[in-house]
C-alpha cells in the first residue's frame, strides 16, 4: 500500500517537471511546426527554400560577431577570474560589481547609452566595432562567472605540485591550469556564443547608427513588415535549431555539471 | 630585490584585472554617466548647445506614467506567474527528481536564446488562425481577446524569465537543510503541513529574491510586449517608448531620462535579490 502511494507522488512530480519543460519548449515547437506548414500543400519544407537570399549572410555575420565576442571575452575573463579567486586585495567587491553590473542592466538602456557614447567618444567604432564592443562588454560577466566557477573547482594542490617539480609560473599556467579549467571555461564559451549569436535588443538599437543588421534583427524586421509568413517561421526556426544543436552537443559531452552556479542552480 | 617582489605581488591582481576594467569603464561606466548627463538636457540639444533642464524627469513621471504602470503591471504579472509555476519546479528538482535531473535542468537553457523567439512562437499560438484558437473557442474564449491581453504577454514573460526565478529559488532551497523536514516528519507533520509550515516559510527569502530577479529582467523586455501586448498595452511600454522617442522622435533627453529610471529600478531590484540569496556568485 505504502509503495503505491510513493510511486504516485513521484509520478506526479515527474509529470509536473515534464510539463514545465514542455512549456519552455513550447515557443520553439510552435515556430518549428509553423515553418513546416504551407497554405496549399500541408506539410512541406518549401518555407526553408523560400527564405530570403540575404538571410544567410546575416547568419554568417551573427556567427562571426559571436566568435569574436567569445575570443575577446576569453582573453579578458581568464586573468580577471584568476585574480579574483587567488588573491585578496582592496576594493575586490567593488571591482567585481563594476565588471558584472552590466549583466543586470536592461538591454534597451544599455544600447541607448552605448549609442550616445559611440557618438561622443568612440566615433571610429561606428561600424561593426560597435557590435563587438557592446557584446564584449555586455557578455563579459557571464564569461567571468563561468571562469570563476572553473577556478573555484580547481585544487591549488596541482599547481603546487607542478611548482615543486620545477615548473615556472607561466609553464604551470599553460600546462596545468588551462587544461584543468578547460571544461569549466567551455561553459562560458557556450553561453557567450549562444547569447551573442541570438542577441536582439542591443543589435536592434545599434542598427540605427551603424546600418548593420544581424540575423535576429532581420527576423524581427520581417515580422513587423510581413507579419505571419512561413518563411519567417523558417528563419526563426533555423536560428533556434542552430543554437539548440550547439547546446545539445555541449550537454551530451559535458552535462550540466559546469553550468551550475552560472545560469542553472 | 625582495621589496620589488612584494610590491609586484600587491599589484599583480590589479594588473590581471586591468583589461576587463578598461573595457568595463569605457563601454559600461562611461556610457551610463553620459546617459545621465544627456537626460538632463532638453531634446537633442546636447549634440549642439546643451540646454540644461530637469523637465525630462517631470515628463517621465507625469505624461509617461501610463507606460510605467503598464511596464510594472506586465512585469509583476510575469514575475508572479514565475513564482507560482517555478517554485514547485525548483522544489521538485532539488528534493524529488533523481533520475534525468540533468536532462530536465538543461531545458532551462532554452529561454536564454532570447525573448524574440518566445514572442514569435507564442504569438502564432494565440493567433485566431493558430492551433490554440479552436480549443479556446470550445471553452468560450475568443482567441484575439486573449492574444492582446496582459495575460498572454505575462505568460510569455513567464517563460522568458523562468530560469532566473528558478535559479534564485533553487539556490535558496539547496541551502535549507533537508533534516529540518525530516524532523517535522518525525514530530508527526503530514506532507502538506510539512510543506506549508516548514518548507515555504524557510524558503520565503528565495521566493522574494526570485520574484525580484524575474521582475528586474521582465522590465527590459521589448519583443514580447511589442508582439503580444497589443497596441494599447504593449506599445505603451517603457522599452518600446525609449526606442521610438530616441530613434524616431530624436528626443534624446527624454529617452535618456526614461532609460535612466529603468536602469535604476531594475538594478535596485536585482541588487536586493542578489543580497537576499547570498548563494549567488555576485
Amino acid at each position: 500500500m505504502k509503495k503505491v502511494k510513493i510511486s504516485t507522488s513521484t509520478l506526479l512530480s515527474y509529470a509536473y517537471v515534464t510539463l514545465c519543460c514542455f512549456l519552455l519548449m513550447l515557443p520553439f515547437l510552435t515556430t518549428f511546426y509553423r515553418s513546416l506548414l504551407s497554405p496549399r500543400k500541408g506539410f512541406t519544407i518549401e518555407n526553408y527554400w523560400k527564405m530570403a537570399g540575404i538571410f544567410w549572410p546575416k547568419v554568417g555575420l551573427s556567427a562571426y560577431l559571436a566568435v569574436i565576442t567569445v575570443a575577446l571575452d576569453l582573453i579578458l575573463a581568464i586573468p580577471a577570474a584568476f585574480a579574483l579567486i587567488r588573491y585578496e586585495f582592496r576594493g575586490k567587491r567593488f571591482l567585481t560589481l563594476l565588471i558584472t553590473a552590466v549583466w543586470y542592466v536592461p538591454g534597451i538602456s544599455y544600447a541607448l547609452a552605448m549609442i550616445l557614447a559611440l557618438y561622443f567618444f568612440f566615433k571610429p567604432l561606428l561600424n561593426i566595432g560597435a557590435f563587438i564592443a557592446t557584446f564584449t562588454c555586455g557578455f563579459l560577466p557571464i564569461m567571468l562567472m563561468s571562469c570563476i566557477v572553473a577556478f573555484r573547482n580547481l585544487d591549488p594542490a596541482y599547481e603546487e605540485a607542478a611548482m615543486c617539480l620545477g615548473a615556472g609560473k607561466l609553464k604551470t599556467f599553460f600546462y596545468i591550469v588551462l587544461p584543468l579549467i578547460g571544461p569549466g571555461i567551455s561553459t562560458g564559451i557556450l553561453l557567450t556564443f549562444i547569447l551573442a549569436f541570438n542577441e536582439f535588443i542591443t543589435s536592434f538599437l545599434l542598427m540605427a547608427p551603424t546600418g548593420i543588421e544581424t540575423a535576429p534583427v532581420k527576423v524581427f524586421d520581417d515580422i513587423s513588415h510581413a507579419g505571419m509568413h512561413g518563411f519567417i517561421a523558417a528563419e526563426a526556426a533555423i536560428l533556434q535549431i542552430m543554437s539548440l544543436t550547439i547546446c545539445f552537443v555541449y550537454l551530451k559531452i559535458l552535462g550540466t555539471r559546469y553550468l551550475r552556479g552560472t545560469v542553472l542552480f | 630585490m625582495m621589496k620589488v617582489n612584494i610590491q609586484l605581488k600587491h599589484i599583480l591582481p590589479y594588473l590581471l584585472l586591468l583589461p576587463s576594467l578598461i573595457v568595463s569603464i569605457c563601454f559600461f561606466l562611461l556610457p551610463f554617466i553620459l546617459l545621465f548627463i544627456v537626460s538632463l538636457t532638453n531634446r537633442a540639444s546636447f549634440f549642439f548647445a546643451p540646454e540644461w533642464t530637469a523637465l525630462n524627469y517631470y515628463k517621465a513621471v507625469t505624461r509617461y506614467s501610463p507606460d510605467f504602470y503598464n511596464t510594472l503591471l506586465l512585469s509583476g504579472l510575469g514575475a508572479t506567474l514565475d513564482i507560482i509555476i517555478g517554485y514547485p519546479f525548483a522544489y521538485l528538482m532539488s528534493r524529488r527528481i533523481r533520475r534525468f535531473n540533468d536532462a530536465f535542468r538543461s531545458f532551462l537553457l532554452i529561454p536564454l536564446l532570447g525573448e524574440l523567439y518566445i514572442a514569435y512562437g507564442l504569438w502564432w499560438l494565440f493567433l485566431p488562425t493558430g492551433p490554440l484558437a479552436p480549443i479556446l473557442e470550445f471553452f468560450g474564449f475568443s482567441a484575439i481577446q486573449l492574444l492582446y491581453s496582459p495575460i498572454a504577454a505575462a505568460f510569455a514573460l513567464t517563460i522568458y524569465t523562468f530560469p532566473f526565478a528558478v535559479m534564485q529559488m533553487g539556490v535558496n532551497l539547496s541551502q535549507i537543510d533537508p533534516i529540518l523536514e525530516e524532523a517535522a516528519m518525525c514530530l508527526g507533520a503530514g506532507t502538506l503541513q510539512r510543506f506549508f509550515r516548514v518548507v515555504i516559510p524557510l524558503s520565503l527569502p528565495g521566493i522574494l529574491s526570485g520574484w525580484l530577479m524575474s521582475f528586474g529582467w521582465n522590465i527590459g523586455a521589448y519583443a514580447i510586449p511589442f508582439l503580444m501586448g497589443g497596441v494599447v498595452l504593449g506599445h505603451r511600454i517603457l522599452s518600446v517608448q525609449i526606442r521610438s522617442i530616441a530613434l524616431l522622435m530624436m528626443n534624446y533627453g527624454l529617452a535618456a531620462a526614461l532609460a535612466t529610471v529603468l536602469v535604476l529600478i531594475s538594478s535596485a531590484l536585482m541588487y536586493i535579490s542578489l543580497k537576499i540569496t547570498k548563494g549567488a556568485l555576485i
